[in-house]
């Protein structure tokens, strides 16, 4: 899927431009993505040097096992299938947390160390276990408390109330993240369902 | 006085683990940078998703093709009362994080950030997150190419954040 999203991204984006007139915007677009992507790349290098610093800190305090221990019901019951005694249940709790926090900078390396763990005990290297579908789940529909990036926003637009989002924010996150669990746990369990959109894809240009 | 209280999070949660690694009799600097080593290489290993990433998502949104599938929406944004502004974010949203909030300054400064418009944008940018992004950094990561249902299903959790959004902002506000 990605692959189609991907070049449609492209095909459409430099065909649209083309005949819209915008190509000095579009090279402008094509030349800057890799520049910005190499400054984003010093970025992540540190953060990430540092955080699983931090993490590791915490692992060898014991620090982990504990956390996850107290959720590991609800860790069980979401990511159904991987070993009791492996890594990859105190990576994700760390991961859930961090962005619970709004420590995007850090829940991202202790997610990519969860999925490395994940994937140790996948039976199929190319194809994602239920396990790694829910963590890209629950990431990807955000379980943040406190949308602190939008609320600095709002206060730099000049708000009167930059903070009155946060309820309505958190209904909203709670829904998503609520429905997106039920919505993997239900595909995970019919397969038929399953097969048949993998295989879609490959028909699928996406959106 | 919560953005004041979240401040504290950061310094806090690296005080406590310190101070407990201490306690626990745990090498705190060694283990930093036994950990710290793997920083690196896990950023390089992700690098090329996001030149990838990012490269498409700058041809798309640099083309002014957004403005197109924000015409062919508009059927749908009457029948659920979704205000029409939001709908450039709603597309830009699972693509890119920078571009979906240089959309949302945007909607700021065209209808102010207190309107019912800038308040169903901000709950959404609150309520979601990057899909493709993410989906890219962390299959990509451990080489997996099937990504089986994660892409519908988030697609659809995000559909019905936009619906719950404009639902429970008008209730709000």
């Amino acid at each position: 899927m990605i692959n189609w999203l991907w070049a449609f991204l492209i095909i459409f984006g430099i065909l649209f431009g083309l005949f819209s007139g915008n190509v000095e915007q579009l090279v402008d677009g094509m030349t800057s993505s890799a520049k910005d992507a190499a400054s984003l790349l010093i970025i992540l290098m540190g953060t990430y040097t540092l955080w699983l610093g931090v993490l590791n800190i915490a692992k060898k305090a014991g620090l982990i096992e504990k956390i996850a221990n107290k959720v590991r019901p609800l860790i069980a019951f979401l990511f159904k299938g991987v070993p009791r005694e492996s890594e990859a249940n105190g990576l994700i709790t760390m991961n859930i947390v961090a962005n619970m926090l709004g420590m995007g900078n850090a829940a991202t390396p202790f997610g990519l160390m969860a999925m490395k763990e994940l994937q140790k005990t996948n039976r199929d290297k190319q194809k994602a276990t239920d396990a790694m579908c829910m963590l890209l789940i629950i990431n990807a529909t955000s379980v943040q408390l406190l949308p602190l990036t939008v609320i600095s926003l709002r206060v730099a637009a000049g708000s009167a109330s930059p903070t009155d989002i946060i309820t309505t924010s958190l209904i909203t996150t709670f829904i998503t993240t609520f429905s997106g669990i039920i919505l993997g746990k239900v595909f995970s369990k019919t397969k038929r369902v399953g097969r048949m959109l993998s295989e879609r894809k490959s028909h699928d240009a996406g959106l | 006085m919560m953005l004041g209280f979240s401040l504290y999070i950061l310094p806090l949660f690296i005080l406590g683990v310190i101070i407990y690694a201490l306690i626990k009799k745990v090498n705190v600097y060694e283990s930093f940078i036994e950990g710290a080593k793997k920083g690196a290489g896990l950023a390089l290993r992700i690098f090329p998703y996001i030149v990838a990433m990012m490269f498409a998502v700058g041809i798309f949104s640099s083309s002014g093709g957004l403005e197109l599938f924000q015409k062919l929406m508009d059927p749908v944004l009457v029948f659920f009362s979704i205000p029409a502004g939001v709908i450039p974010l709603f597309i830009m949203r699972p693509f890119s994080g920078s571009a979906s909030f240089g959309i949302l300054a945007g909607i700021f400064k065209a209808y102010g950030p207190d309107s019912y418009t800038s308040r169903v944008a901000s709950t959404m940018m609150g309520s979601s997150e990057t899909l493709f992004y993410t989906v890219s950094l962390y299959f990509g990561s451990v080489g997996i190419k099937k990504t089986r249902y994660t892409i519908p299903v988030v697609l659809i959790a995000d559909v019905i954040g936009l619906i719950t959004a404009s639902i429970v902002c008008s209730l709000f506000f």
